[in-house]
């Protein structure tokens, strides 16, 4: 029974996937970040559970601030571009 | 019962497997090159935080390279900004910015005046990391901890202070030896975030 249990183990190795998190210090709403992420061909979900094959991570909103959850490592364009997507919302919103 | 248990829980594992609506392994790896790192899904995971930079003393500051070691500032203390120091082990340390970090267009801005503007950038708080090791430090073996040193934006081996709460900035850790002046040398940055 414990080799089993091993092998099983072993088996879900390879399903673990390791994602990056980014906190933001800036409120926002969600669905007007997932709208200016998706102009910029970045499909970001409001929630893990709308996953697809195509999303590129999920937005967490924790009030005054927000964190963006990647199912892959970040690139420097990537970054440039949550920075950009962020000024542009806070920018507008004073 | 020992052996129903085992049971119950490989059964349980199977079936949280078979009904993942799309597993890790499956997604694309996508092509993340920070830090030359982050190509492949069995990388670690990371922790970032955007943040506001502003040098110690405005007048002629330069741009802050990538890969430094960087303290929270206690001058604007708001939660979001970020200097350099030269103390060694500074307990203020924050982690290792990961962008170049621009220097503030106007002196005394606040965070919130600040907003948009270039001298924003990305602290790594957690995981995988380079940093540049102060030349004038002895070899570090693999495990080592590390915090801030004598020279802005280098990171030093960590000795802790029983005498100066101050000088109990631990970093994180050595991931392999690394030669003194060497740069971008692999280390893993935990306890920051």
């Amino acid at each position: 029974m414990k080799k089993i249990l091993i092998i099983i183990l072993l088996l879900m190795i390879p399903t673990i996937c390791c994602a990056d998190v980014l906190k933001i210090p800036f409120s926002c709403w969600p669905v007007e970040l997932r709208d200016e992420f998706a102009i910029r061909g970045m499909k970001v979900d409001l929630s893990p559970l709308e996953r697809t094959e195509d999303s590129w991570g999920f937005i967490k909103s924790n009030g005054a601030e927000f964190e963006l959850n990647s199912y892959r490592a970040v690139t420097q364009e990537e970054f440039q571009i949550i920075q950009d997507v962020t000024f542009k919302i806070e920018l507008e919103k004073n | 019962m020992r052996k129903f248990s085992l049971s119950l829980f490989a059964l349980l594992l199977c079936v949280g497997v078979a009904f993942g609506a799309t597993s890790g392994n499956r997604q694309d790896p996508g092509t993340g090159d920070i830090l030359g790192q982050g190509k492949y899904q069995s990388d670690a995971h990371k922790i970032f935080r955007m943040v506001r930079y502003v040098p110690v003393t405005w007048g002629n500051s330069a741009t802050l390279a990538a890969d430094s070691l960087v303290v929270w500032d206690v001058t604007n203390d708001d939660g979001v900004t970020v200097t350099t120091t030269t103390t060694s082990y500074d307990s203020t340390v924050a982690g290792i910015i990961v962008t170049n970090a621009l220097t503030p267009d106007t002196d005394g801005n606040t965070a919130a005046q600040d907003a948009g503007k270039d001298n924003w950038t990305w602290l790594q708080t957690y995981g995988m990391s380079q940093v540049n090791y102060l030349a004038t430090e002895d070899t570090a073996t693999a495990g080592d901890a590390f915090g801030t040193s004598t020279t802005a934006g280098e990171a030093a081996r960590f000795f802790p202070s029983t005498s100066d709460p101050g000088l109990n900035g631990k970093a994180g850790f050595f991931y392999d030896a690394s030669t003194a002046g060497a740069d971008d040398v692999e280390v893993f940055l935990l306890g920051l975030d």
